[in-house]
């Protein structure tokens, strides 16, 4: 039954294999899902990949373009590729040539578009194919390049478009697209002819005694795990192989519990039989180091070669597939040539419709990737500091109890959750009236130090006619349908028998919006906010612990066209109900965390990685887990500190919390089951080095900030793999357990491993990079020991940086809204340094209108001072915000890897407009391999203005 | 003003209020401050608040690193320049530094009207009026984010004195309640000792008495097995024995039969239940997250490993069929035997042979293979029943006492705390309603929950030891800030535990149990109960077994 390969084996890079030795004894119930053997387009367009391979040169492919019918107008290509099978079917082809760079490659079914066909069991089922992804995924990609030429010469048609001459060679019989950039070739669609669209047809009985073919078995009909799913439509499968030539690796495709550079999936010694799985579903006790599905999905992929970076997005919320294969590198020494890597992508329905993304390095990719799908949306401020959960907290006075005891320790804490116990019987929007009596008044008590509170709404409605919630959902329709199409789907969940809201219905949108209105949430304040989870969607009942592929949405969308949607759909409509909540011009930004997610979630969620467990595998699991998510463009994710299931001794809870301390989104969770385990529990040593962790965070929330809003502005990820700072260090691509953060030079790699006292970083290049916590300086490119006992987080700065704190713990980021800075500078080897820091309230929407602190600093560039210059595009919009923020200061900054020539250094010159004064720096200098430093006390600068403070 | 109000009040150079220390300093010193750096415990007051003052030099010396010193003006300028923290007890400067660094307990509040106070550094100007601490409003001075609070010492300071003169009342009344309750087991202790030393007299009477009784048994014993002996024999005693062996073969066999029917019964039982367990696992549904569950397929799977195929034994089965059949025995043959030896021996070794069977015989019945002889049909002597009926009584009499000793020794070697105090709580039960469920709690008992919906009972442990936690008012416990008045209400938990275990199963779960800690109280009360994990329950109760003794005022000021 289970197709991963459990024999030892050794993968070329270190760190992926203790990995897979360190795995648990695997809990996941492998039957309970679907291997693409099992999965009958799967299974069909693998075997045809077969054939292909196993015909070599002699392979053929039926996919035909009519050169007649092409068209270039306004930068959009059209025209018909015939599929040369069945008398010839027509597939409109549309290349959209993007103003940013990106081309879009569509086919479509003429047949299905027109409507001129029947389908099986009377089914309701639209007769297009899903053609609406783009209505939820995208938010951009409308405008064209106008000026785009055409040429058609000897069967190939090049298209040439975009501010660098971009090409696209259209190579007619049989249709395949390369995309070249200065003369290179860097994606090619149908390079192995393994183009696959699936036309309708109709179901021919055969005749008594004939046996229908090996493909023609999985047609019409699938069962798995006791649920047939009747298919109206029969096969209709996309599929297309995708090249990246002379690149050799790929990322992204999350969600998967693998590696952050993505293994081959056709066998052999250290990768995996089967292909990278995108199908939403709650996977229960998901096992690490395999390409199983998990609970979300976003099908974009970026591949890199020293040097370059080039991204694709296929777009489709069908069940989706994706192998990966490597060629091998050539065997003569002197070639250059590299492996290339070759993508076979395979959905069960909707249009073939992909997009290519030209970079040409990682920063544009995400930029062209945000202007897509939307990049992040900006957070709160809380909702970056530490959040408390568990399943659950039992009653209100627990809450308060838990509350008062963070103050106690003096961990500060931001947020408590709510699991699904603390309602009136799994009823959401309810509360148990027996333990939680007066929620109003336990909101103040969080509220009145700046706290949240979050609670759970899950999309499976109780089934039960004294529920408003649900008799409204089901009177008005708004419920997803069963495959007939008039009933509404009844199925198991968390209450019992349920129903599930279908918010790809506007009208079922707008009135799930209606819910968190103040006087409908009886009981919800504005400092309650809310937990999107089980919305894969999660059916207990329901084949692979999911909902039908052919119940029926709105629009006679078939469940198996809009699957992967789902999850999206339900948590923006949450987001839009609590976006209006207050009212006009009063609105805050919301926080939503959900378990599912699609391309374009980023627009309105945070995510985490669902129930991974108390043990080490898990720990290690999550970075590359997290590293995936933040390059495909949703980088607001976390995973469970201390694991969900099962207890974690007190090494890896304080480990946990130490990498916790570095997820984007910070949330300590257990299972019901789980002893307890708040940070305050595990005794000392644990305590201290637990709050040592959160203060850390805490201290460093402005530099989190500022990545936030960076990847907010222009999609950089907020964790940066290697591949993304240094792209030429190709030593570094496969590195997925150490990473910098934003744009502070800072390279984390958090202990996540057993017993460990040191562990081993690898820094890209030879800059020097300081010891965030004492300085000790390295100097060389490649592999150190660092120290890596329990209270030690490796932790370094790369010379060059500024980086901006507050080192005064409050006991939530909403009291630390005044309090001074204090900025690091970690020396370049050439004595200099610079960095940024973003400013807002951290809650309204006045940013959006210019209410916000943009600063550069800069050290040494040129005259031995520090300066902080505006960033802001237009200041005069930031003039009543400024006021508000003038006051604060910089209380301190540090000088780290200063020269001896320091030492006689008293006194610094501040200048600020047309004021100067003089203050205090001292002088330490560093022993045993350790920078020198040099302090300056409480210069009294402003951060929202401009200054130098000259150190000459 | 408000934002712009932190560096203004800076720049007025900060040090010093009204009064002549500096903001936050305490007059007091540092007493009862927890860190384990501070060398001003104990210290005097003024000589305290005098290394606040400026010195001749106009400079501050950091208190525990009395090498850095420091321009006085730089007391309370908001930015931290000792490393202990020292020159900022007003501002949240220093509230970056480890704990164990401190050399200040905190920012003092005065709170005239009330009692004074320190808050933790870096509650200082961060917006939020602390009144549970800082009933003063003092801590805000700086009026971050345009805060302002207002004195409210006078109304929180009146509340509290009447919480603590109400609180000190209840503690007396609980000291004197514990007095009584402590006299009460004086009280029992004596009367328990009394009673074992009574009890030791009765069961030295009677020992006395089962001697007499057993030589009066054997004696008439004697003269009855003389007279035996010459009687003329009716049967054989080998007749008797092997018909007896005869008789008992059959019951044997009997309940091997039974003894067989049942297994078969259990094994199909069994087979029913593995039916179950393999429904169970093929079906379970894993997103129901149910530990019982899991826990049960897990357990299966490993049975399942261990278990070899039971296929029946055919073996065993035929030897026991066997067993079950007629004998091959000849027991006819056997009587003659003994017939033989009885009839045709000369009187010597008649006697001899007669004496070895009654051995032998002695054997069996000591070896519980035959019965006593007095089932062996030959009526007894009254003489002989009625010693024997004597001796059995006074063993009964005797076995009773000595075990009512045993008990009564164990009760008054069983813990019931300090002073036995707790042993006249035994027995006494307590209950409270709890959302849907009352909970009864019945002290060195049973604690149970009843559901109010079904009135069903679930056992959630019984008694099985007194736990005390003397760290429970220590900062590993409680946390290393002070409560403030909110927790003030409620008495403080004494430290003193009852564990309860060992109840009911939960069907997904472990077997239920229950921490009952104890706080002083006159009445005794449940006050709470929580489930912080599945199955394990935490009650507190309030009992006086648990109060100081009188006079505990001292204490109510220390907590605010």
């Amino acid at each position: 039954m289970r197709y991963r390969p459990i024999s030892a084996r050794s993968t070329p890079v270190l760190i992926l294999s203790f990995l897979s030795l360190l795995q648990p004894a695997q809990l996941v119930k492998h039957e309970n899902f679907k291997t693409c053997s099992q999965s009958g387009f799967c299974k069909r367009n693998r075997a045809l990949a077969d054939r292909a391979q196993a015909a070599g040169a002699s392979w053929t492919a039926p996919y035909e373009l009519d050169e007649k019918t092409l068209q270039l107008k306004d930068g959009v290509l059209t025209g018909k590729i015939w599929k040369t099978e069945a008398g010839g079917i027509e597939l409109p082809l549309q290349i959209s040539l993007l103003e940013n760079g990106i081309a879009r490659v569509t086919i479509d079914e003429a047949q299905r578009k027109a409507g001129e066909i029947t389908f099986r069991h009377d089914s309701k089922a639209r007769k297009e194919r899903y053609n609406e992804a783009g209505k939820w995924a995208l938010v951009g990609g409308h405008k064209c390049q106008r000026t785009a030429t055409m040429e058609t010469k000897e069967g190939v048609t090049t298209v040439v478009y975009g501010p660098d001459n971009y090409e696209a060679r259209i190579t007619h019989k049989p249709f395949s697209v390369q995309f070249l950039r200065k003369g290179e070739v860097y994606v090619v669609l149908n390079d192995r002819n393994l183009m696959n669209v699936e036309h309708w047809r109709p179901k021919i009985e055969k005749p008594e005694g004939e046996e229908p073919t090996e493909d023609e078995e999985t047609y019409w009909e699938e069962t798995f795990g006791g649920n047939t799913d009747s298919k109206p439509r029969g096969p209709e499968s996309v599929a297309l192989d995708i090249t990246f030539p002379g690149y050799d690796h790929v990322y992204g495709i999350p969600e998967h519990a693998t590696s952050l550079s993505l293994k081959e999936t056709r066998g052999g010694e250290g990768h995996y039989s089967e292909p990278y799985r995108l199908y939403n579903a709650d996977v229960f006790e998901y096992e690490t180091d395999s390409p199983m599905t998990l609970y979300g999905s976003i099908p974009f992929m970026q591949a890199q070669k020293k040097g370059s970076a080039v991204g694709v997005f296929w777009l489709s919320a069908a069940e989706t597939w994706v192998d990966v294969v490597k060629t091998k590198q050539s065997p003569h020494v002197l070639t250059t040539e590299k492996a290339s890597t070759q993508t076979h992508w395979i959905s069960e329905s909707g249009l073939l419709d992909v997009f290519v993304l030209p970079g040409p390095d990682a920063i544009w990719v995400y930029r062209q990737y945000g202007e897509l799908t939307g990049f992040t949306a900006l957070p709160a401020m809380f909702s970056i500091a530490y959040h408390q959960c568990r399943w659950n907290y039992v009653s209100q006075d627990d809450v308060e109890d838990v509350d008062r005891k963070f103050d106690k320790f003096d961990i500060p804490y931001d947020v408590i959750w709510l699991d699904i116990e603390h309602t009136d019987g799994k009823k959401y929007f309810t509360w148990d009236p027996l333990t939680f009596k007066k929620p109003e008044s336990m909101q103040k008590t969080l509220a009145k130090r700046d706290r949240k509170l979050v609670a759970i709404v899950d999309p499976h409605i109780k089934n039960d006619g004294d529920y408003t919630v649900g008799k409204e959902m089901v009177d008005k329709g708004f419920g997803v349908k069963d495959k007939g199409g008039d009933k509404v789907y009844e199925g198991w969940c968390w209450p019992g028998s349920s129903h599930w809201v279908d918010c790809f219905n506007p009208a079922a949108v707008d009135w799930w919006k209606t819910l968190f209105k103040f006087d409908k949430y009886i009981g919800s304040t504005p400092n309650l906010w809310i937990w999107n989870d089980m919305n894969e969607p999660s059916v207990f009942n329901g084949p692979e612990t999911t909902m039908p592929k052919d119940n029926i949405h709105h629009g006679n969308w078939e469940h198996r066209d809009v699957h992967n949607i789902n999850g999206m759909s339900f948590h923006n409509a949450t987001y839009e109900g609590l976006k209006v909540r207050l009212g006009n011009g009063k609105e805050r930004r919301p926080f939503v965390l959900t378990r599912s997610f699609f391309a374009g979630s980023q627009r309105s969620a945070a995510m985490w990685t669902g129930d991974n467990q108390a043990d080490w595998a898990h720990l290690q699991q999550a970075f590359p887990m997290l590293l995936a998510n933040g390059i495909a463009g949703f980088p607001f994710a976390g995973a469970d500190v201390g694991g969900f299931f099962g207890n974690p001794s007190k090494e890896l809870l304080t480990r946990w919390y130490q990498a916790g301390a570095f997820y984007p989104f910070f949330r300590g969770h257990a299972h019901i089951d789980a002893k307890r385990r708040e940070p305050y529990l595990a005794g000392e040593p644990y305590v201290s080095i637990i709050r040592d962790a959160i203060r850390l965070r805490y201290s460093l929330l402005p530099a989190w900030y500022t990545a936030f809003q960076r990847a907010s502005w222009q999609g950089m990820p907020i964790l940066r793999p290697h591949f993304v700072a240094f792209p030429d260090d190709e030593a570094g691509f496969a590195i997925d357990d150490q990473f910098f953060l934003g744009d502070t030079g800072l390279l984390a790699k958090p202990v996540v491993k057993e017993s460990a006292t040191e562990t081993t970083i690898y820094f890209p290049d030879d800059e020097v990079y300081y010891d965030y916590f004492d300085f000790s300086a390295y100097h060389r490119k490649g592999h150190h020991e660092v120290p890596a006992t329990l209270e030690k987080i490796p932790l370094f700065m790369r010379g060059g940086y500024i980086i901006p704190r507050k080192d005064r713990p409050r006991r939530s980021s909403g009291l630390m809204k005044y309090d001074p800075y204090t900025l690091v500078i970690s020396v370049s080897s050439e004595g200099s340094a610079g960095g940024v820091l973003y400013v807002d309230d951290g809650e309204t929407y006045a940013h959006e209108s210019g209410a916000y602190i943009h600063r550069a600093f800069t050290f040494n560039h040129g005259d031995n001072a520090l300066r902080s210059a505006n960033l802001h595009p237009e200041p005069e919009k930031a003039a009543a915000y400024n006021k508000v923020m003038r006051s604060v200061r910089v209380e301190r900054i540090i000088v780290v890897g200063v020269g001896k020539e320091w030492a006689t250094r008293r006194e610094v010159e501040v200048k600020q407009g047309s004021k100067s004064w003089k203050a205090k720096i001292v002088y330490t200098e560093g022993r045993g391999g350790r920078a020198n430093t040099a302090m300056v006390r409480d210069p009294k600068v402003s951060i929202a203005k401009d200054w130098s403070i000259s150190f000459a | 003003m408000r934002r712009g109000s932190i560096l203004l009040l800076l720049s007025s150079a900060s040090i010093t209020t009204a009064s002549s220390t500096p903001r936050g300093v305490s007059p007091e010193g540092t007493k009862g401050f927890p860190s384990p750096n501070s060398q001003f415990r104990g210290e005097r007051d003024e000589e305290y608040a005098k290394l606040y003052a400026p010195s001749a030099e106009k400079t501050f010396t950091c208190l525990t690193n009395p090498h850095v010193s420091i321009p006085y003006k730089s007391v309370n300028d908001d930015y931290c320049d000792c490393p202990d923290g020292s020159d900022e007890p007003g501002t949240s400067a220093c509230s970056h530094l480890p704990h164990k660094s401190l050399a200040i307990r905190g920012f003092y509040c005065k709170n005239e009207k009330h009692t004074p106070a320190f808050l933790p550094l870096g509650r200082v100007n961060d917006g939020i009026c602390d009144y549970e601490v800082c009933c003063d409003g003092s801590d805000e001075w700086a009026g971050v984010g345009g805060v302002k609070c207002e004195n409210k010492c006078g109304e929180i300071g009146k509340a509290a004195r009447k919480l603590a003169a109400e609180r000190e009342r209840l503690r007396n009344e609980g000291a004197r309640k514990k007095k009584e309750l402590l006299d009460g087991a004086k009280t029992m202790r004596i009367e328990l000792e009394d009673n074992v030393k009574t009890t030791r007299v009765n069961i030295e009477e009677l020992e006395e008495k089962v001697k007499w009784l057993e030589v009066q048994l054997k004696e008439t014993e004697e003269k009855e097995r003389l007279k035996m002996v010459k009687q003329p024999k009716e049967g054989s005693n080998l007749g008797v024995l092997v018909s007896l062996a005869r008789e008992r073969m059959q019951d044997l066999r009997t309940s091997l039969e039974k003894i067989r029917g049942d297994r078969d019964s259990a094994r199909s039982k069994l087979e029913k239940a593995e039916g179950i367990l393999k429904a169970l696992k093929e079906g379970y549904n894993p997103n129901f997250n149910d530990e019982g569950v899991k826990v049960a397929v897990r357990a299966w799977e490993e049975y399942l490993a261990q278990e070899e195929e039971h296929s029946e034994n055919r073996a065993e089965e035929r030897d026991l069929d066997s067993l079950l059949g007629e004998d091959e025995i000849d027991w006819e043959g056997f009587t003659e035997v003994d017939n033989i030896t009885e009839s045709y021996a000369p009187e010597g070794i008649s006697t001899w042979v007669h004496s070895k069977f009654t051995g032998f015989r002695q054997m069996l019945v000591e070896n519980g293979l035959l019965a006593a002889r007095s089932d062996d049909g030959i009526p007894e002597s009254r003489a002989l029943a009625s010693a024997r009926q004597a001796l059995q009584t006074g063993k009964t009499e005797e076995s009773d006492a000595k075990s009512r000793l045993e008990t009564l020794l164990s009760d008054l070697t069983y813990s019931y705390g300090e002073d036995d105090v707790f042993r006249p709580l035994k027995g006494e039960c307590i209950s409270s309603q709890f959302g849907e469920y009352t909970y009864e709690y019945c002290f060195l008992g049973t604690a149970y929950q009843k559901s109010l919906k079904d009135s069903s009972s679930v056992s959630l442990g019984e008694y099985s030891r007194i736990e005390v936690d003397k760290s429970v008012n220590d900062a590993s416990t409680r946390g290393i800030f002070e409560s403030g008045w909110e927790e003030a209400h409620d008495e403080g938990l004494s430290g003193v535990s009852l564990i309860h275990e060992n109840g009911q199963q939960c069907w997904n779960g472990p077997r239920r149990s229950v921490k009952v800690d104890l706080y002083c109280s006159a009445v005794d009360e449940l006050r709470s109960v929580k489930e912080e994990e599945k199955c394990v329950y935490r009650f507190e109760v309030g009992t006086a077994a648990v109060c100081g003794g009188e006079n505990v005022g001292e204490n109510v000021r220390d907590e605010l």
